[in-house]
Formats: structure tokens, sequence, C-alpha cells
């Protein structure tokens, strides 16, 4: 092929979608190129076939079968729409119930949130109430005799004289009290006389030949525990009139007496029934 | 006139009948009626220019929806379904559109 | 270079506004306008679900049913701890009433609560001042033996456990506090028991109304003693609260 033979093909020869942009090619051609051909035909009166110019039953079948085709079209899409739209329908209803069922639900769970905080805060407080009430129910109970207590002090442990035969030669009940009160009187704190704690309730009492506190039996040696300062109680006893008192029962009656500072002791509660107020009920505070 | 007539007919015919369209036919449909209203406008475009003719009318109607049916059938099968479609969509409304424009302006002389 | 001919075409429409043309291009305007506008609003008000193809319709209903079975899991988990709080707070509450009960028993045994009740009025006259500690301290431990609950003497001096009796110059000293006669003893329990506990043979009245006391007892029975001093709060140095065994 030589280049005089390419130079020859001329843009004419080309077929035009070659040289012409894409869209003008399809405008252009919009028109079946099959028309122009057939009418060019029927001019050179090329074949038998007298070219219809108006629409003969051919056209009509064909208009027929478009119509129908149209139609179908068109009622099928309309059933379609029809089966669409009612499932649309059916789902935007079914989202719309749900969509108020988390919305109540999410509701629901804040109002859930927030009682639970507030919940949370009164079990704080009731913690935090708790805890104080504790605080004071153990100094109350020191005090009381309500809790058991632990401190230093001083022992004091009496006993009938040996070979004791009269009454006088005994501890009696008065005797122990006058012991507790000069104790109480130097200072002690918390006074137990052979585990028995002594509360505001407390009584030492004679009953038959056995001395009772807080209604139990008692018998001797009595093991007083006193907690107070082991220094200064002492000292204190002898000043008091039933300290001296006792003095003199030991010089007098052989009643036997020892007193003994101490570290560390515990004193056990009252007994629950030594705290218990049946008669009495709170006053108003003035 | 007779043309009138024919898609009258073929419009009751259809109402008429209404037939269901199987699942599978379903997608072709639009297509189908896209490529035959190019044939259509065509057809009229041809009459008013005076070189129709009922021949070129029925194979240009036939093989306009059959080939648009079946290059959007390959390209489902391809997987460019829609695109393929959609291309198919836009030349056949671009003739339509170019052969309404002549069919306006030998009615309006627009 | 001169200013182009589109520009000068639209200064000059925009100076000539009645020309047939532009009134044809504003009335189409006008509808394209009111078209759009239409559109816009459409779109908008029915924005919510019309516009939605059926598979996001589909999806979105699964994603609200997730969410709201999330919701609900929520609820369940938020319920189960409000019934724990609450039972926990209940018990917390009972508890702290208890206590509270607790703590006023103890307060009026400790004498730093007034008190009230039924009960018997001591009072005991004491002309030739003999009536010492011993007799008082007999007579306050058979109040205690026979049930009193809360003793105040001269409504001066509360008794508690520690009260400590000494004697003193004008009478007796009460925790510090003396005390002339008449002593007056407001006491708060069972009025017979307390009334026969002092009247027995060889008990408080006896000790005090025979010689050389010679002093007189009166007891009165009342439904309605109030025990109202106060005892000094105070609070222990050396005894602590121990650990219960």
């Amino acid at each position: 092929m030589s280049a005089e033979t390419r130079t020859e093909t001329t843009q004419e020869e080309l077929p035009p979608q070659v040289h012409m942009p894409l869209l003008d090619y399809v405008i252009a051609n919009s028109l079946d190129g099959d028309y122009a051909q057939a009418a060019e035909r029927a001019e050179a009166g090329d074949g038998g076939e007298r070219p219809r110019i108006r629409p003969g039953i051919a056209a009509l079948v064909v208009m027929g079968l478009f119509g129908i085709l149209v139609t179908t079209a068109a009622v099928q899409t309309a059933r379609n729409a029809g089966d669409e739209s009612a499932g649309k329908e059916s789902l935007v209803t079914q989202i719309k119930v749900r969509s108020a069922q988390v919305e109540a639900r999410r509701e629901r769970a804040a109002n859930l949130r927030e009682e639970n905080e507030s919940l949370q805060s009164l079990f704080l407080e009731t913690t935090t109430q708790g805890r104080a009430l504790s605080a004071r129910l153990d100094r109350l109970g020191a005090v009381t005799g309500g809790v058991p207590v632990t401190g230093p002090g001083v022992k004091v442990v009496v006993d009938d004289a040996p070979d004791a035969t009269t009454e006088k030669q005994r501890v009696l009940d008065k005797d122990l009290q006058k012991l507790v009160n000069a104790l109480w009187a130097s200072g002690a704190e918390a006074i137990s006389i052979n585990g028995q704690r002594l509360s505001t309730l407390s009584a030492i009492r004679l009953a038959g030949s056995a001395i009772t506190v807080n209604f139990v039996s008692l018998s001797g040696p009595y093991t007083v525990l006193a907690v107070g300062d082991p220094d200064t109680m002492p000292a204190r006893f002898v000043e008091t009139k039933h300290g001296r008192d006792w003095l003199d029962l030991q010089a007098f009656y052989g009643l036997q007496f020892e007193m003994t500072g101490e570290d560390s002791m515990t004193l056990p509660a009252a007994p629950s029934r030594r705290l218990n107020l049946i008669h009495t009920n709170q006053g108003d505070t003035q | 006139m007779i043309a009138g007539l024919g898609l009258l007919v073929g419009i009751i015919v259809g109402l008429m009948l209404q037939p269901e369209v199987p699942l599978w036919l379903e997608p072709y449909l639009p297509i189908a009626v896209v490529a035959a209203l190019d044939a259509v406008f065509g057809a009229l475009r041809a009459f008013l220019d005076g070189i129709f003719d009922d021949k070129v009318f029925v194979v240009s109607f036939i093989s306009n929806v059959l080939i648009a049916a079946l290059i959007v059938y390959l390209g489902d099968k391809l997987g460019v379904g829609g695109q393929l479609s959609t291309g198919v969509i836009v030349v056949l409304g671009i003739r339509i559109f170019s052969n309404v424009a002549a069919i306006r302006r030998h009615i309006f002389h627009a | 270079m001169s200013s182009s001919p589109g520009r000068d075409r639209l200064v000059a429409s925009l100076k000539r506004p009645r020309s047939r043309g532009q009134i044809t291009a504003a009335v189409l305007l006008a509808v394209v306008g009111f078209a759009s506008v239409v559109q816009v609003q459409s779109q908008e008000r029915d924005s919510d679900y019309e516009n939605m193809r059926e598979e996001d319709l589909v999806q979105l209903l699964n994603s609200l049913a997730g969410a709201s079975q999330r919701a609900e899991n929520e609820i369940e988990q938020l319920e189960q701890t409000r019934s724990s709080l609450r039972s926990d707070t209940d018990s917390r509450r009972a508890a702290l009433e208890q206590a509270r009960d607790r703590a006023t028993v103890l307060g009026i045994l400790a004498g730093t609560l007034p008190a009230v009740g039924q009960g018997i009025v001591v009072t005991v006259e004491d002309p030739e001042e003999q009536v010492g500690i011993d007799q008082m301290l007999n007579g306050i431990e058979e109040l205690r033996d026979s049930g009193a609950e809360a003793i105040e003497i001269n409504n001066t001096v509360r008794v508690v456990a520690q009260t400590a009796l000494v004697d003193g110059e004008g009478g007796i000293v009460v925790d510090g506090t003396q005390l002339t006669p008449p002593y007056t003893l407001e006491v708060i329990g069972d009025p017979h028991t307390l009334e026969r506990a002092l009247n027995i043979y060889g008990g408080f009245v006896a000790t005090v109304e025979r010689p050389p006391i010679s002093g007189k007892v009166a007891i009165e029975q009342s439904q309605n003693v109030e025990v109202a001093t106060l005892a000094e709060p105070w609070q222990p140095d050396y005894a602590e609260p121990a650990e219960p065994e």
C-alpha cells in the first residue's frame, strides 16, 4: 500500500461515524436510513414493490402490537406500584410502630436510670448516716455499758475474811456498793464485777446469802475491774469516805482487799436486759 | 388514520386481556416500550417526510425491541445490566427527541 | 480587549425591560421557579419514607427492631439494679431505724436525753441533816433493783452508771454537785414496785425515818414523771470500745 493510495481515501468515503462526534451522529441518524433507502429504490424503479406512502395493513398490525405492548407495560407497572405501595405502606406502618416502641423504651430506660441514681444516693446517704450513728452508738455504748470496752485501770479483788463466821466478816452488798461508789468517785469510766458490767440500771443487791449483780448470783472472791487512770485512781480511792470505809473493813473485820494497776483490761457489755427501757420514753428537749 | 385505529384497537385489547407478564420478562418491558416508541416516532417522521414504508416500519419495530432487550439481557449476564440499560435508554431517548423535533417542525412550521 | 458582546447584550437587556422576548422569558422562568419550589417543598415534606426504596425500608425496619431489642435489654438490666438497690436501701433503712431506737435508749441511759414515763416522786425531809451518802446510795441501789430506769435528784443531777456520791459541807455531793435537803428523787419505773421496794423492812424509808436520822420520806406515785436534767456529755479518756469476742 503506497502513501498515495492512502491519501486517495477521502473524508467523504469514510463512514460518518468515524469522524462525527457520537451525539451528533446519533442525532443525525435518528431516522432509520432504511426509509431513505426504500424511497430511493422506489424512485429508481428497482424491484416490483410499490412503496406505500400511506401506512397499510402491516402498519396497522404493528401499531396494534405497539398498543398492546404499551398497555401491558402500563398495567404491569400499575400492578407493581399497587403491590409495591401496599408493601411499602405496611413497611412504613411497621416502621412507625417500631420507632414509637424504641422511643418509649428509650424514655423508660432514661427514667429507670434517673431512679437508680437517686436510689443510689439515698443508699449512700443511709450508709453515711449509718456510719455516723454507729460511731455515736459506740460512744454511748462505752459509757452506758452497751458495748464491751478495753483500757487501763485498776483491778480490785475483795473477799470474805478467811474463816468468816459473822455476817460482818463477809462481803455484803452494801460493801460492794461502797467499793463501786468509791471507784466511780475516783474517776472510773467503766466497772465490772466478776464479769458483770455495771450499767445505769445495774443493781448490787443481796439475795439470801449471795450477792447478785444484774440479777446474776455471784460468789467470792469478787474481781472488780475499773477502767480509768491507773496512776491516780488508787490515791483518789483512799481519799473518798467509802474508800476509807474499806480500809476499816479490812482492819476491823479482816475482809480481804487487793488493788492492782492494770495496763489493759477488757470489760464485757452489760446483758441486754439491763439495757432495756420499758416505762421510759424520750422526753421533750427544752 | 388506520394506524391510529390500530393503536386504539391494541390499547382496548390490552386493557381487556390484562395479561400477566411472567417474572423473568418484567425487567425488559420498560426497555421494550421505549424501543417501540423510538420505532413509532421514526415511522411518523418518515411518513411526514414522505418516505414511509410498511416493511421498514415492521422491521425497525421488531428489531428495535429485540435488540434493545438483547443488549440489556447481555448486560445482566455480564453484571452491568443497569448501566447498559441506562445507555440504551439514553440513545433511544435522544433519537425520540430528535424525531419528535422533526415532527414538530413539520406540524408547526416552528 | 473590548467588552464581550454577550455582556453588552445582558446589560442592554437590563436597561430595556419590556421587549416581548423578555416577557415571554419571564413567564417561562416564573413557571420553572414555581415548579422548582413546589418540588423542593414536596421533597422536604414527604422526606420521611416516601422516597425510600423498599429494600431501604426493610433495612430501616431491621435496624429499628435491633435498637428496640437493645433498649429492652437495657431496661431489664436497669430494673434488676433498681430492685436490688431498693431492697438494699430498705434493709439499710430498717437497720438505721433500729440503730436510731437503740441510740435513743442508750441516750436516755447515759443521761444525754430527757426521759418521761410513769414512776414515783420521793421527797426526803432531812431536818437533822443526817442523811448521808450511805443511805442515799442504798436508796439508789434499791430503786435500781426494783426497775428504776431513770433517776434525777433535786432537778439538778441525773443519775447514770458512773454516778458517784461523796460527802459534802451541807449535804450530799453527787457527781460533783452539792445538793441540800430536802432531797427530791424523781424516778421512772413501775410505780408500785418502786414504792414497795423503798418500803421494805430495813429499807430506805425505814433507815431514814429511824433515829438518829429521823428524817421523813414521802412517796408519790405519778403517771407522768419527767426526768429532764441532762448529764454532762463526756467522752471516756481510758475506756475504748472493744471488738466483741
